[in-house]
């Protein structure tokens, strides 16, 4: 291999089209992959694209940090994508009248119970404080779990795995628990969903309906407003 | 892809990061959903028609 080759890929690596490239693939390839399993949840495409990457990275020998780099243009969109919940929310506003009490109820249970499940299973297990507090804000969505994760003391990256993760296993499971449960509610199913599995968690709600998806849009929203306040409070309690 | 950057943590302590994302992820999503199902709606039968 010429060492002209070398550079060309350097170069390549380090533009923004080879981390959207890689990316985008992955996913492409992770829901081909879903229909070929005729649309099993096991089979997540965010979790396929996950392993597809990361087996790339490994094989190509390219490290994290530049594929991040190259990537950044994506984690941009992140942000207004999941601002973009906001349309199903909005076309399906009329549901949501008349039963703001139970959902901040819900809501305010499931986030207080994922922060402090996540914070007490991780000590009783015997994990450091660190670990406890980037699982803490692992329900909402990714960039606000960062930036909650930094303020209590947590890892952010490890924070923004974490609530990545969480949403595919809320992706991969409710079908089971809800078909346990019996069940068999749009609304609830799209709630339960967004506030368990923050976006992944929507977005799979939406996949099944739109008034699925615009109580998940919803739970996102309001999850990102209430798990602060619950996670810097433990964090408050349980200081470094 | 992120978790690339965390290997170190992850090996030392996989126990507890597996135990607290699976066991919180689970209460979370089961007791939003039973209180979501268990208050009483205005229109309970509204949502059926778009039931996943």
């Amino acid at each position: 291999v010429k060492l002209n080759d070398f550079t060309v890929w350097n170069g390549l690596v380090r533009s923004p089209a080879f981390g959207i490239t890689v990316t985008v693939a992955s996913y492409l390839a992770g829901r081909a992959i879903q229909k070929v399993f005729r649309g099993s949840s096991l089979a997540n495409p965010v979790l396929i694209a996950i392993l597809l990457v990361a087996g790339f990275l490994n094989i190509t020998g390219t490290s994290y940090q530049t594929y991040y780099e190259s990537t950044q243009l994506l984690s941009f969109l992140l942000g207004p994508a999941t601002v973009a919940f906001a349309i199903p929310l909005i076309k399906n506003i009329e549901h949501v009248k008349g039963r703001l009490w139970r959902i901040l109820l819900a809501l305010t249970a499931g986030s207080l119970l994922s922060a402090v499940a996540g914070v007490g299973l991780v000590l009783m297990c015997g994990g450091s404080r660190a670990v406890a507090f980037s699982m803490a804000p692992k329900a909402v969505t990714t960039p606000i779990a960062i930036n909650i994760a930094q303020a209590a003391g947590g890892i952010p990256s490890l924070s923004a795995a974490l609530a990545i993760t969480g949403g595919i296993l809320v992706a991969i499971s409710i079908n089971w628990i809800f078909n346990l449960a019996g069940i068999r509610d749009a609304r609830t199913y799209g709630f339960a969903a967004g506030t368990a599995g923050s976006g992944i968690g929507a977005a799979h709600a939406l996949s099944f309906c739109e008034l699925a998806g615009a109580f998940g849009a919803l739970a996102v929203g309001i999850n990102g407003l209430v798990t602060p306040l619950i996670v810097l409070t433990l964090a408050h309690i349980w200081p470094v | 892809v992120g978790v690339m950057s965390n290997f170190d943590v992850l090996r030392a302590q996989w126990v507890p990061i597996l135990v607290g994302l699976v066991g919180s992820t689970l209460v979370c999503l089961v007791a939003t959903a039973c209180l979501m199902h268990k208050l009483p709606h205005p229109n309970p039968d509204e949502g059926r028609a778009n039931q996943p």
